[in-house]
C-alpha cells in the first residue's frame, strides 16, 4: 500500500518540480524574459506558435479522450471500416497548411530582421577560446584607438552593436539568452550577431557548443551601460596601467615583480616595461594553443576573473550590484572592485592552482602548447598575497 | 648442415650486416647505431655458430646417418622463405630504432606478415605427408586473405606510379599521354570482353605489360621529379619564406602568379575586403561600419581578407606582420604574408595571423597591408 502510494506520487512530484522550476526568480539566463529588441523579436516569434500549438494540442487530446471514452469496448460488434470523407481531409490538410503559412510569414520576417547588420553603428570583435571570451573594440566613432577586454562585454544601451564572432581554437557558441539567440564561433570564419540591451545591467550567458573540459565553466557577461557611462568606460580602458618603479618597498611593487616573472609571458598589462625600457610583449603564442591569454590591464574594472567563471566581487557585493535599479547600475559598475568587495579567497585559490578551480589542460602538448593557465603551486604564500595587492592596482 | 633455427639466425645476421653497411654509409658512421649494429652482427653470428654446432639442440640431428634414414629426417614438404623475410624485417626494425620511425614501422609490418605466413605454412606442412595436399590446405586458408591484400598492394603501386607520371608529365603532353593510355585500356577491355575465347596467356601478358609500363613509368618519372609548373611557386619561395625583399611579396610578377585569381572559393568567409583602385588601398568590412583606414584584428587569430585589384595591370596584396630579430646573429627579418599577383578586376584571398599585439611607436610591432610598388596604397592593421 505504502509502496504503491509512493510509486503513484513520483510522477506528480516530477511534474510539480518542473512546474515550480518555472517560478524561479533568480534565473538570469531565462530567454523567456527578453530585455532587448532582438530577444523580444525571437520571443514574439515563438509565442504565437506556442499558443497555437497549445490550442491544437488541447483539441487533439480532448478529441482523443472523447473517442476513447465514447467508443470504448462494451462488447459491441466492430463497426464497418471506411475512409473519412473528402471534406474532413480537405479541412484538416488545408487548416494545417494555413496554420503553417501563418507561422512561416513572421518567422521569415524575424530571420531577416535578426540577420540585418546595416543599422548597427558599433561593432566588437568577439573571440572564443578554451575557455574564455575576448572582446576587441575596433577603432570607430567614439573609440579613438582599439581596446581589448575579456570576460565582460560592455556595450551602450539602446544601440545596436554588431558582434563579429570567431574562435582561436575549437568551435564555441556565444549566447546571452536575454538579448539574442546563439551564434557559433568557428575558427577561420566570422559570424555576425546583433546585440542590444534596453536597460543598463548585467546579462549573463554561457557557451552552448561543447568545447572541451571546461565547457560548462565558459561563461560570459554582457554589461550594458548608458551611453555616457559607456563613454566613460571607453576612456578608462584607453589608459595604461601605472608601472611601480620601486618594486621592493610595497606589497604591490613586489607583486608586480611576481607578475612580471610568472604571468607576463602570457598576460599583457599595458604600461609594463622590461629591463631595457621596452614594452612587455606577451608570448602567449609560444605557450598556448589559442595563442592568447586575457589582457589584465583593467582587471579590477570588470568584476569577474578566470574567464567569467568566478566573480571578483564577493557574494554580497555581487548580489547588491545585480539588484541595483538601472539608473544606479552604471556608476557602481564604473567604480570597479574595491577592497571591501574583492573576492580574495577565490582569487588566491585561482592564483595558487588554477586547474583545480577550473579544469584545464595546461601541460604542453607535442607542439609545446597548453590549454589554460598552469598551477603556480611553487609560489610562496607571501608572493600570492603580493600578487593580489598588485592586481588590485589594475583598475 | 643448416638446420631451421640456424637459417633464421643466419638470416638475422645477414640482414644486420646489410643494415650495418647501409647505416654506416647513409648516417656518416653515427657512433651509436654503427656500434649497435656491429655488435648485433657479432652476437647473431656467434649464436648462429652455436646453433649449427648444436644442431638446433636436437641430439639425433648430429647423427648424419640417422637423420638421413629416420622419418623425422625426411625432406620437409617444401622450403620456406619466411624465416629469411622475418629476419630482414627484424633487421629493418632494428635499423629503424636508431634511424627513422618509418623503417621501424615497416620492419614491424614485415615481421607481422612473415610470422603469419610462416605460421600458416608450418601448420599446413604438418597436415599430411603429401606435399600437394599440404599446399592445397595452405592455399585454402591463406588465399582469402592473401589475394585481396596482394591486390590492394598492387593497386597502390599502380596508383602511385600513375600519380608520379601525372605530376611529372608536361601540361601539354600530359593530356595526349593520358588520352592514348585511356584509349588503349578501353580498347583492350573491349577486346577481352567481346572475345572471351582469347588465349589466357595473351590476356595475362597484356595486363602484365601494362602494369610494368605503369610501374616503370612511375619509377622513371619519380626520379625526374615534378613538372616545372608545380615547383615554380616553391622555387620562388612563394609559400614559406619570411625573408624581407623576396620577390614573391614584391611588385614583380612571377610564373606562379598565373591565373591566381581563379583560386577564390565561393564559400570563403572573409573579415574584410581590401580594394585597390589604382592609387590607394581601401578597406570595406563585411557588414557594419568602422574606420575605413584601420583594420582591427585580434592577436593569435586566423583571419582572411579578400583582395580586389581594380587597378591597371597585375598587383598583389602584402601584409607586413612586424619584424623578428635573431638574438645571436642580430639580423632582422620581416614577417610577410602576401597574395599572388592578380590581373585587373581579379580577386584573391589572403589568410594570415598576427601573434603579437601592436605597440605604438615600435616598428617591430606595427603592422600594415600594402600593394607593393604603389606608394600610399596602404592600410594600417591594429592588433589590440
Amino acid at each position: 500500500m505504502h509502496h504503491r502510494l509512493r510509486r503513484r506520487a513520483l510522477p506528480f512530484a516530477a511534474l510539480a518540480a518542473a512546474l515550480l522550476a518555472g517560478c524561479a526568480t533568480n534565473a538570469p539566463q531565462d530567454f523567456m524574459k527578453p530585455e532587448g529588441p532582438n530577444a523580444q523579436n525571437i520571443d514574439d516569434l515563438q509565442r504565437f506558435p506556442f499558443y497555437a500549438a497549445g490550442v491544437v494540442g488541447v483539441l487533439v487530446m480532448v478529441a482523443v479522450v472523447y473517442v476513447v471514452w465514447r467508443y470504448r469496448d462494451r462488447g459491441q460488434p466492430i463497426p464497418s471500416q471506411h475512409h473519412s470523407g473528402n471534406l474532413v481531409e480537405f479541412l484538416s490538410i488545408g487548416g494545417s497548411a494555413v496554420l503553417l503559412a501563418a507561422i512561416a510569414v513572421p518567422s521569415f520576417r524575424g530571420i531577416w530582421d535578426l540577420a540585418e547588420t546595416d543599422d548597427c553603428k558599433m561593432s566588437v570583435n568577439v573571440s572564443g577560446q578554451q575557455w574564455w571570451w575576448e572582446y576587441a573594440y575596433p577603432q570607430q566613432e567614439g573609440i579613438e584607438r582599439p581596446i581589448v577586454t575579456s570576460g565582460q562585454l560592455v556595450i551602450p544601451t539602446g544601440e545596436c552593436v554588431l558582434l563579429r564572432i570567431t574562435s582561436r581554437d575549437v568551435i564555441h557558441s556565444f549566447w546571452i539568452p536575454k538579448l539574442n539567440g546563439k551564434k557559433d564561433a568557428v575558427p577561420g570564419r566570422v559570424h555576425m550577431l546583433r546585440m542590444e540591451a534596453d536597460n543598463p545591467g548585467m546579462y549573463l550567458g554561457q557557451c552552448t557548443e561543447f568545447c572541451g573540459l571546461s565547457h560548462a565553466n565558459m561563461k560570459m557577461d554582457l554589461v550594458a551601460l548608458r551611453p555616457d557611462d559607456f563613454a566613460s568606460w571607453v576612456s578608462m580602458q584607453r589608459v595604461s596601467a601605472t608601472e611601480i618603479a620601486d618594486v621592493a618597498s610595497t606589497p604591490a611593487g613586489r607583486g608586480q615583480e611576481v607578475f612580471e616573472n610568472n604571468c607576463a609571458r602570457c598576460h599583457q598589462v599595458s604600461g609594463l616595461t622590461d629591463a631595457k625600457g621596452n614594452p612587455q610583449i606577451p608570448a602567449a603564442d609560444q605557450s598556448l594553443v589559442s595563442g592568447a591569454a586575457p589582457n589584465l590591464t583593467h582587471l579590477m574594472s570588470r568584476n569577474t576573473f578566470a574567464g567569467a567563471t568566478y566573480s571578483l566581487l564577493n557574494e554580497d557585493c555581487r548580489d547588491a550590484l545585480m539588484a541595483l535599479p538601472p539608473e544606479q547600475f552604471g556608476a557602481k559598475y564604473l567604480a570597479g572592485v574595491d577592497d571591501g568587495c574583492l573576492n580574495v579567497v577565490e582569487l588566491k585559490e585561482w592564483l595558487r592552482n588554477a586547474p583545480e578551480k577550473k579544469p584545464m589542460y595546461p601541460d604542453a602538448n607535442e607542439d609545446g602548447l597548453g590549454r589554460g593557465m598552469p598551477a603556480m603551486t611553487s609560489l610562496p604564500e607571501g608572493q600570492i598575497d603580493d600578487l593580489v595587492e598588485y592586481l588590485k592596482t589594475l583598475k | 648442415m643448416f638446420s631451421t633455427g640456424s637459417k633464421l639466425t643466419l638470416g638475422f645476421a645477414a640482414a644486420a650486416t646489410a643494415g650495418f653497411v647501409v647505416y654506416a654509409l647513409t648516417q656518416s658512421g653515427g657512433a651509436l647505431g654503427t656500434a649497435g649494429l656491429f655488435f648485433a652482427i657479432l652476437a647473431l653470428g656467434g649464436l648462429a655458430t652455436a646453433i649449427i654446432r648444436a644442431g638446433d639442440g636436437d641430439v639425433s640431428a648430429m647423427d648424419a646417418a640417422a637423420v638421413a634414414t629416420a622419418p623425422s629426417g625426411a625432406q620437409p614438404a617444401g622450403s620456406s622463405m619466411w624465416p629469411m623475410v622475418a629476419a630482414i624485417g627484424a633487421a629493418v626494425t632494428l635499423v629503424g630504432v636508431v634511424t627513422d620511425k618509418r623503417y621501424f614501422v615497416a620492419g614491424l609490418a614485415v615481421i607481422l606478415v612473415a610470422a603469419l605466413e610462416w605460421m600458416v605454412r608450418a601448420w599446413a606442412d604438418r597436415a599430411s605427408s603429401d606435399a600437394a595436399h599440404n599446399q592445397a590446405v595452405r592455399r585454402r586458408l591463406a588465399h582469402p586473405l592473401e589475394l585481396p591484400l596482394a591486390g590492394l598492394a598492387g593497386l597502390a603501386v599502380v596508383i602511385f606510379g600513375f600519380s608520379r607520371v601525372m605530376v611529372a608529365t608536361d601540361k601539354v603532353v600530359g593530356p595526349i599521354v593520358f588520352s592514348v593510355g585511356a584509349a588503349l585500356i578501353l580498347g583492350f577491355g573491349t577486346l577481352f570482353s567481346v572475345k572471351p575465347g582469347l588465349r589466357r596467356s595473351l590476356v595475362t601478358g597484356v595486363c602484365a605489360l601494362g602494369g610494368v609500363v605503369v610501374l616503370a613509368g612511375g619509377i622513371a618519372t619519380a626520379a625526374v621529379g615534378e613538372r616545372h609548373q608545380l615547383t615554380e611557386a616553391y622555387e620562388e619561395d612563394h609559400f614559406g619564406s619570411r625573408e624581407w625583399g623576396h620577390r614573391e611579396c614584391e611588385a614583380e610578377v612571377g610564373e606562379s602568379d598565373h591565373k591566381a585569381s581563379e583560386t577564390v572559393a565561393l564559400k570563403s568567409n572573409v573579415l574584410a575586403e581590401m580594394i585597390f583602385n589604382g592609387s590607394t588601398l581601401e578597406l570595406a568590412l563585411i557588414d557594419g561600419e568602422v574606420d575605413p583606414h584601420t583594420l582591427t584584428i585580434n592577436r593569435g587569430e586566423t583571419v582572411s581578407v579578400l583582395f580586389r585589384n581594380h587597378g591597371q595591370g597585375e598587383h598583389r596584396l602584402s601584409v607586413l606582420a612586424g619584424y623578428e630579430t635573431n638574438e645571436s646573429t642580430g639580423t632582422r627579418t620581416a614577417n610577410h604574408f602576401c597574395t599572388r599577383a592578380i590581373p585587373e578586376d581579379g580577386t584573391q584571398i589572403l589568410t594570415f595571423k598576427m601573434a603579437k599585439p601592436t605597440v605604438e611607436g615600435d616598428e617591430n610591432y606595427t603592422y600594415h597591408a600594402e600593394v607593393p610598388g604603389v606608394e600610399g596604397a596602404e592600410i594600417e592593421i591594429v592588433v589590440p
